[in-house]
């Protein structure tokens, strides 16, 4: 019998990061088949131009700063994809290119690139549009939901609404590959239905394409999110009541981005209060 | 000892009260929304920074120890208060757009740091001398954040009523909101240091 000496972790396993990320990229494109499958050619567009300046903008950033250009591909792809989607496909090209630069720039590489960012990349970046263009980002809010129009929504103006049911499809597939635990969704439906419950208040985009895909892909970013089990839960509860508070006063889309980058920058703070502690340690003089 | 032209030098760029020693951001974030205000603010900053510093190294040898701050505090708020009175009455517009950030100029770090620091330890000329080159610092640096938010925020520069530049883009409505403040002007810092670091390797 072979007996190895080393530090842990003790329990290894063949997931690693590229495919963690990979994995993710693969969840996304349910949703992107759908949207260019409504949108054809402009939805098309509106991605490819977002993950083409996510991919330029890190190259000019490792660039500036001196570094071998790198473009890590998957986050790249994560964070394009994610911020295409949400974006209306009638949206003009420059909107997407802004985004995709603001993402990666400002987001991402100057708190200090993957894995370091405080914010979702693409998440800010889609607040960033939101609040500077809000003529070419805003849409219609949809009301109305039925089978069909959860499987194909004709009237969706935004991508990930093309096809909400597709959007889950993903979320499930990382559900099931177990990539994704159940632990911030649980904290973030509960802290979205108890308010509601409690105003008798109806809430329509709980079949929302945006609404599954922050659900899903959003708030599970493990960079972004806390990392105990308990933490995770209040970060999501934290999420949910804030999407509730904010969607009662302004539009669902502002309350969901605006909910999601003040969790996020609250999550050192949860990190540091759900810190588990060494039982032994209680009353010991250590 | 250096010499009063050098104090007056280090306040432009090694020692930039902004970028450097990142003093005064309360101000130089809520005022440089717009160029004029951010004009207005650095040129009542240098006024308060140099009058006051001079005054206190005048008065340097009279001013007893134990209640140096307490002192401080009135000339320099004295210097405000004049400020304000004069802007009130002939500038009305402007005084209202800064509102309660030119009172503030009193509290402001960069006056209070120089005067503590600097200005009560060494001879009025100097201290004339620092206090030019750090209010001119200040006003370049806050001139500097509200010219990028005022061109990209609104699209166009506006002083006083006649609008000096203005150009076709959407304006971004981030930039003047306060986090267009706060990422214009940490990237402005990045710049600066950058700079910085080239100069001195």
């Amino acid at each position: 019998m072979k007996l190895v000496v080393s530090p842990p972790p003790f329990i290894k396993k063949k997931r690693t990061t590229s495919k963690v990320l990979w994995s993710v990229v693969i969840a996304l494109l349910p949703p992107v088949v759908a949207a260019v499958y409504l949108f054809r050619l402009p939805g098309l567009l509106v991605l490819l131009t977002c993950v083409a300046s996510c991919a330029l903008t890190e190259a000019a950033v490792n660039r500036v700063s001196g570094k071998k250009i790198h473009i890590p591909l998957a986050p790249t792809l994560i964070t394009g994809i994610i911020l295409g989607l949400l974006l209306p496909a009638k949206t003009p090209l420059w909107i997407p290119f802004i985004g995709g630069v603001f993402a990666i720039a400002i987001a991402k590489e100057a708190f200090g690139g993957h894995g370091s960012n405080i914010f979702n990349p693409a998440i800010a970046a889609w607040v960033f549009l939101m609040i500077s263009w809000a003529t070419d980002t805003l849409t219609q809010p949809i009301t109305f939901y039925d089978f069909g129009s959860f499987l194909l929504n004709r009237q969706a103006e935004r991508l990930v609404e093309a096809s909400p049911a597709f959007v889950l499809l993903g979320g499930m597939f990382l559900f099931l590959t177990r990539l994704i635990k159940l632990d911030v969704q649980v904290g973030f439906l509960l802290g979205v239905y108890l308010p509601l419950t409690l105003l008798r208040a109806p809430f329509a985009p709980w079949f929302s394409g945006i609404f599954i895909l922050i659900l899903f892909f959003v708030i599970t970013d493990p960079v972004t999110s806390p990392i105990t089990k308990r933490g995770r839960l209040i970060f999501g509860l934290g999420c949910g009541l804030l999407v509730v508070l904010y969607s009662r006063f302004a539009n669902l889309e502002d309350g969901l981005g605006l909910a999601v980058l003040l969790m996020n920058a609250l999550v050192p703070l949860i990190d540091r209060f759900t810190k588990p502690r060494p039982l032994l340690l209680e009353g010991m003089n250590v | 000892m250096s010499s009063a032209p050098l104090e007056f030098e280090k306040g432009l760029f090694t020692k930039h009260p902004i970028f450097h020693m990142t003093l005064g951001l309360c101000t130089a974030l809520a005022v440089s929304i717009l160029v004029e205000n951010a004009i207005a603010m650095g040129l009542a900053t240098i006024f308060v920074l140099v009058s006051s510093n001079l005054l206190i190294s005048l008065l340097k040898d009279q001013i007893p120890k134990e209640i140096e701050l307490p002192t401080f505090l009135v000339i320099i708020g004295a210097f405000v208060t004049f400020t304000e009175i004069t802007l009130k009455a002939f500038l009305p517009q402007i005084h209202k757009a800064l509102g309660i950030y030119l009172p503030l100029i009193a509290v402001n770090c960069i006056v209070l740091a120089r005067v503590q620091s600097f200005a009560a330890r060494t001879t009025p000329k100097k201290a004339v001398a620092d206090g030019l080159g750090m209010g001119i610092g200040y006003a370049y640096g806050i001139l500097i954040i509200s010219f990028i938010r005022e061109l990209f925020g609104n699209g166009s520069i506006v002083i006083l009523g006649r609008s000096i530049f203005s150009w076709g883009i959407p304006p971004t409505e981030l930039l003047v909101l306060p986090p267009g403040g706060f990422i214009v002007m940490g990237l402005l810092l990045a710049v600066f240091t950058h700079i910085e670091r080239r100069r001195q390797p």
